[in-house]
């Protein structure tokens, strides 16, 4: 009894001394499960760096949601009818707000883009990538203090995508530089004291978080919140448990799995913000893929036998669609696109036609001695591997046999040079998520000259479709400034991959968002994915 | 006793040599830590290349590894790109390297700051972490081995035998995610006093919230751990209350109490201090799964994090730091049982 007592005492301590652990109600808190490697945008190719960069890093022009263009340090958009593109396509000028301001007060100019322009091509400066001004931009000028003349080599139509999505603040990292010789240890990378966007960083705990509070000098509105209170919380489960019980409001990269519980309680809804990915499957077209493949008629018919809808409402849980473009949702799809239907009968139909049936009575079809089994091979991703399963129960019912592979994602997606099985051409369906330049619709994946080789152990073409009337209508694409021009030939190269079928949608990937409903105005772009966050609000 | 740890000192110093190059060549052989960089496509040919060149990736490997070792002043490296070897570089992406044998373990590829700043910042984490755990582990241990070995075969004991096992075979990831559901995500639904979902003791603004902030991670590393540190414990006491020297203090009247702590315990614990000497030394290594569940900012998750980016300054640092504890505590463990039992005597 007395044993009971002491129990029950302790038991009553511990709920009177508990902490409630309550969140500032005026914070923003999210669950991001990598830690950014540094705050300079000069030295990240992170997707989680360059998200929490859009508290503290304003772009010239942010992509919204709509992957429209929203001036932010640049007063419009550079256009023809405002002067901004040269007749030629090749001069971009653009005029910056004249208000615009650092954080410490000081007046955010020209010449701090010619700063960043000599930075990020500096030899001393161990830059993550020089992309584009190493390649396109023949030179970064400061015509007057307000003014940017930024000249491409030739005509560049995604100029918009990559233009100085950052600025580096020359009054602040000159004398480091000077000193140094480098930017590679500067304090400003992990302590940006100086910024140009809207919050300022408050306190970084390495591995722990991140908290910004607001810049009160911005000069393109004032945040309504108080702060964001980034946490670095590594397992996905975690993340999910952590939106459940409160302590998060916002968390990223949530699987199609976790929206029930996430949603069950009606204070999170689950977003889908298009990333420019679309899972899909890229058929092996070179020497080393099945004989089969060759047939662009067996490629549809193995399209006709993959039941993406059911797949997509059973283990995706309806939350995307099967699509039927690389450039899915986006002005680039060709208009009244629609997917290759499944149709079994179809199917069928073309294989036997195309001259691949059961000769010997085996249950799969044949052709001149070689069975028509295909090496399926994808990653570990679970969700993949119970897509492979079910293909292959329904290829088999088909006569088409399927052999499963499965690759660590590491080697999976290792170049050619590293012998990575796609990249060499070790498979015949390969199944991943890709995108383009995202949010610009370029892409070198169907390019004849990108096909990986000996002597192009980089390339991206891993099916190995090599068409010249599809790389000259790439290349006419990027030079092409004119948005409505540039369209237009996107229009006909997805239909050329249409019909070609060397590429086909599995679905259409957007990013999944959990955000908390206390959270409102939240517009969350793929592109830059926190650029409206001056603008969330946290309801009462 | 000082010639014999100076001998065992001098003995570990190409211990550390041979194992350091081992580790080095296998990091390097994982993989190319500019692969990804992070990102979610690959970079391009032309900035993996020159990135290659800037961060020294392109020497050859025993030249990265006298460089991680000595440091980089006696070369001349092509900083500019030019195909020229330029003078001993001052300063720069190929700044002066010390070397590990005089401090210093290079910079993260990934932070681009001091590998060995970004180790220390996790430490406190981790050894407050593992240092609570063991604390917990080893008194829950000690009380239900000796209970159960008292006790054999009665009705406590088969519970606490049972649950041990049952405790013991359970997956640390089962345990971590069973209690956060339980006591952060049910209790808060249920109006309880709960637990954090992320374990954060940067968070916490006093003691009690640090205890707080602790008690899921510690809870899930001793569970486990008291499962097997008491059949150890157990297995340990039956045989030393079997023994005859126990069978006479009872016959010359000690208390049980007496015989227990005094010449039992004494005896069976002097297993358990091997057993502590080797674990030890881990502490530094965090608790991997642990960690990255409830987030806490330990050397488990920096090991985890950085692994996944080759970052093998921070690696090296980590596993180097690893295998001098493990040589240290090896040889404090040997003088710690001269101090338990006077019968060893080491020359």
């Amino acid at each position: 009894m007395k044993r009971l007592v002491c129990v029950l005492l302790v038991v009553m301590l511990a709920v009177g001394i508990a902490p409630t652990f309550a969140q500032d109600a005026s914070t923003v808190n999210i669950a991001l499960q990598q830690e950014p490697d540094t705050l300079s945008p000069l030295y990240t190719a992170m997707w989680f760096a360059a998200t929490v960069q859009d508290l503290v890093h304003a772009p010239l022009w942010f992509i919204d949601n709509n992957l429209n263009l929203v001036p932010t340090i640049a007063s419009e958009i550079p256009s023809a009818e405002n002067g901004g593109i040269s007749a030629d396509g090749t001069v971009i000028t653009v005029k910056l707000r004249p208000d615009a301001v650092w954080s410490d007060g000081t007046p955010l100019t020209a010449a701090d883009y010619v700063f960043t322009y000599d930075m990020t091509l500096a030899e001393t400066n161990t830059v993550s990538s020089r992309f584009p001004y190493d390649e396109k931009v023949a030179s970064v000028e400061a015509a007057d203090p307000q003014t940017l003349v930024v000249t491409y080599n030739e005509p560049y139509a995604a100029w918009y995508s990559n233009l100085f999505n950052f600025v580096l603040p020359a009054h602040v990292l000159q004398p480091v530089f000077d000193a140094d010789g480098t930017l590679d240890n500067a304090d400003w990378n992990r302590n940006p004291d100086v910024v140009s966007g809207p919050f300022v960083l408050e306190a970084w705990e390495p591995g722990s978080h991140m908290s910004f509070v607001p810049n009160a000098n911005y000069y393109a509105g004032q945040a309504k919140v108080a702060g964001f209170y980034v946490r670095f919380v590594p397992d996905d489960a975690t993340v999910v448990s952590s939106l459940i019980a409160g302590d998060s409001d916002v968390g990223t990269f949530i699987a199609a799995g976790d929206t029930p519980a996430l949603t069950e309680g009606g204070n999170i809804e689950v977003v889908l913000v298009p990333s420019g990915y679309n899972e899909g499957w890229f058929f092996n077209l070179r020497d080393s893929g099945h004989p089969a493949l060759d047939d662009v008629n067996v490629r549809r018919a193995l399209v006709m036998l993959f039941n993406r809808d059911q797949i997509n409402a059973d283990l995706n849980l309806g939350l995307v669609q099967t699509g039927s473009s690389f450039w899915e949702n986006t002005p680039y799809q060709r208009p009244d696109a629609a997917p290759i239907a499944y149709d079994p009968a179809m199917a069928a139909q073309l294989l036997d036609e195309a001259g691949w049936v059961d000769s010997n009575g085996d249950g799969t079809r044949d052709k001149d001695g070689v069975e028509l089994v295909l090496r399926y091979v994808t990653n570990q991703r679970q969700l993949r591997k119970d897509i492979q399963a079910i293909v292959q129960q329904e290829f088999e019912a088909a006569g088409v046999g399927v052999d499963i592979q499965n690759f660590d994602s590491d080697i999976f997606f290792a170049s050619y040079g590293e012998g990575g099985p796609v990249s060499i051409g070790e498979y015949d369906i390969a199944e991943y998520s890709a995108t383009s330049s995202f949010p610009d619709p370029d892409s070198s994946r169907f390019l004849c000259t990108q096909i990986p080789t000996d002597e192009k152990p980089d390339g991206e073409n891993d099916t190995g479709l090599c068409l010249p009337e599809l790389d000259a209508l790439f290349a006419e694409q990027a030079r092409t400034v004119d948005i409505n021009a540039r369209i237009a030939i996107f229009h006909q190269i997805d239909q050329i991959m249409f019909d070609q079928v060397a590429w086909t949608n599995v679905w259409y990937d957007p990013d999944l968002w959990a955000i908390n409903t206390r959270i409102t105005n939240t517009l969350v772009s793929g592109a830059d994915p926190l650029w409206n966050a001056v603008n969330w609000e946290i309801s009462s | 006793m000082s010639r014999y740890i100076v001998r065992r000192l001098l003995q570990a110093i190409p211990l550390f040599l041979i194992v350091s190059l081992i580790i080095f060549i296998l990091l390097q052989s994982a993989g190319d830590p500019l692969a990804t960089l992070g990102g979610r496509t690959p970079p391009r040919a032309a900035d993996r290349e020159r990135l290659r060149r800037q961060l020294g990736l392109d020497q050859p490997i025993l030249v990265q590894y006298a460089i991680w070792l000595v440091g980089n002043e006696w070369m001349f490296i092509d900083e500019d790109g030019d195909g020229v070897n330029d003078p001993r570089p001052q300063n720069g992406p190929t700044r002066v390297r010390y070397g590990v044998l005089r401090g210093d373990f290079g910079d993260s590829i990934v932070t681009r700051t001091a590998a060995i700043e970004i180790i220390m910042d996790r430490m406190p984490n981790t050894l407050l972490l593992m240092g609570a755990s063991e604390i917990v582990i080893l008194s829950f241990a000690l009380l239900i081995g000796i209970i159960s070995a008292v006790k054999q075969y009665s009705m406590l004991d088969n519970i606490l035998t049972g649950t041990s096992f049952v405790l013991f075979s359970m997956p640390v990831f089962l345990m971590a995610f069973g209690l956060m559901y339980i006591f952060a995500v049910k209790f808060r639904e249920w109006g309880l006093p709960y637990f954090p979902t992320i374990s954060n003791p940067a968070e916490a603004n006093n003691f009690l919230e640090l205890l707080w902030y602790m008690a899921l991670p510690v809870a899930t590393l001793s569970l486990i751990s008291i499962a097997a540190y008491s059949r150890y414990i157990r297995s340990n006491m039956l045989e030393v209350i079997n023994s005859d020297y126990i069978r006479t203090a009872r016959s010359k009247g000690l208390t049980e109490r007496n015989i227990l702590y005094r010449h039992a315990f004494k005896n069976a614990a002097l297993p358990l201090a091997t057993l502590i000497g080797l674990d030890i030394p881990f502490f530094l290594g965090g608790a991997v799964v642990t960690e990255r569940i409830f987030a806490w900012p330990g050397m488990g998750r920096l090991f985890i994090d950085h692994l996944s980016r080759l970052d093998y300054s921070v690696l090296m640092g980590l596993l180097m730091l690893i295998t001098v504890a493990v040589v240290v505590f090896q040889l404090l463990t040997d003088l710690v049982y001269t101090l338990l039992d006077p019968r060893i005597r080491y020359t």
